[in-house]
């Protein structure tokens, strides 16, 4: 708490100081979480993301245009860049065909 | 100069979460190794209760202690309600302070807890002090008020880290987990966090962690403890990651691995929630936050995976805010 009020931090810095300072307050009372469970916490998140991201993609297809799409399945498992797989949910939304949708994963993958 | 003053806002943070990761980890000690810890820094101790019923830990009793006390809390406290045998009266409520940075408020504080954990349980109240400083000569162990001619004392027993220091060799070579926490404690005060010493050392306590014939479980809270205790920069801690792993393979036991398994059960969690928001949000548009506070009540991975697929076919956000607040209703 000293420190803030001894030096003047640019505003973005200051930020990130209140918000560590929130996070540690926040912190007090809960149990203890240690650096590789931390680690771990975060691989878990992109994993499970990209799974969900996935797994929504081909519930659009399946909702949408019917057909139990293997070949759309084959053709995700390749792709693993977040932006991707968040650009391909979209489209799976919107997307007029099933072929529309699996040829953009195919570029996707291949690029 | 703005350099010196992006360090301070940091490095405040740095060490406000490495002195708060330090009395979490004795928490989580006592917690996990409670007869352990009694039976070998307060036999008589261990040996009165009756070990037969459970202890019970008061954490939710705690937090509403803390209310009305001034000042952020910067100390770990712990309070077990235990039964003794038979022969003196039947409950005691045990209070552990653990304090590891000088405070000349502490005996205050002491006296404060257990009056009022005795106007709560009217029960007898054995406050124990725990000091982890590094300082020999700061032992209080009294707290004194006197009026004219009535006096109040409380006398509560402290425990110093450091007079342990000289006994090291007894802690580590000890069959008692709770000796390899002490071990640690005192490893950690005379490292440094930006020290190759510290990730030595480290290392060498894993090793006495695994070898002891302690339970997997015993082994894992360790590990926990040690690694909220020595903090490291990152280049270390990475050394300290491959250390490790050579370990366990050597060794053949989990430490790490199960720590970073715990956090990717988690974390998939935590990501499998995004996607149904960002999934909503991309069809309903609306920002929903009325979403992500339901869907932090739902862990089970069968819902989670349920929603998933709901979120894809929903008629309308409302729909699918309905199902999220069933299966967390669950």
């Amino acid at each position: 708490m000293v420190s803030a009020t001894l030096v003047e931090p640019t505003d973005e810095l200051y930020q990130d100081f209140v918000a560590g300072v929130a996070l540690l307050e926040e912190e007090l009372d809960v149990t203890l979480i240690t650096r590789s469970e931390r680690n771990g916490i975060k691989k878990g998140r992109e994993q499970g993301r990209e799974e969900g991201r996935r797994r929504s993609i081909m519930d659009f297809a399946e909702a949408r245009f019917g057909a139990p799409a293997l070949e759309l399945e084959a053709a995700l498992e390749r792709v693993s860049s977040p932006d991707a797989l968040k650009r391909l949910t979209r489209l799976a939304a919107t997307a007029a065909s099933l072929e529309e949708l699996l040829e953009a994963v195919r570029a996707e993958s291949a690029g | 100069m703005e350099n010196r003053a992006a360090c301070s806002g940091r490095e405040v943070i740095a060490l406000g979460r490495i002195r708060h990761d330090l009395d979490l980890a004795w928490k989580e000690a006592l917690t996990s190794f409670l007869p352990q810890f009694l039976q070998l820094f307060l036999p008589h101790v261990h040996e009165d209760i009756d070990w037969t019923h459970t202890p019970e830990f008061l954490e939710s009793e705690l937090r509403s202690l803390h209310r009305g006390l001034r000042g952020r809390r910067q100390h770990a406290d712990l309070v077990v309600r235990v039964r003794l045998r038979a022969g003196g009266p039947a409950l005691v409520v045990l209070h552990f302070e653990v304090q590891s940075q000088r405070d000349d408020d502490m005996p205050v504080r002491v006296r404060l807890y257990n009056g009022r954990l005795f106007d709560r349980h009217r029960c007898p109240v054995y406050s124990l002090l725990i000091l982890g400083d590094s300082g020999p000569g700061w032992r209080p162990s009294r707290y004194q008020s006197r009026i004219w001619d009535c006096c109040l004392t409380l006398d509560f027993p402290v425990l110093k880290v450091l007079d342990w220091k000289p006994r090291r060799a007894e802690l580590e070579a000890s069959g008692n987990p709770f000796a390899l926490v002490v071990a640690t404690h005192l490893a950690a005060m005379e490292t440094r966090p930006d020290q190759d010493a510290r990730v030595h050392k480290a290392l060498h306590l894993c090793r006495l962690m695994a070898t002891h014939g302690f339970t997997g479980e015993q082994v894992y809270g360790l590990f926990k403890v040690l690694e909220a205790m020595m903090a490291m920069t990152d280049e270390l801690y990475q050394d300290f990651v491959a250390g490790v792993a050579l370990l366990e393979e050597e060794l053949d036991v989990t430490l790490i691995t199960r720590s970073e398994r715990n956090g990717i059960k988690k974390g998939r969690e935590e990501g499998r929630r995004r996607s149904i928001v960002d999934v909503s949000e991309a069809r309903f548009g609306a920002p929903a936050s009325d979403l992500e506070a339901a869907l932090e009540r739902v862990s089970s991975s069968d819902a989670l995976k349920r929603l998933t697929r709901l979120a894809a076919t929903a008629a309308s956000l409302e729909e699918l805010l309905e199902a999220v607040r069933a299966e967390s209703g669950r």
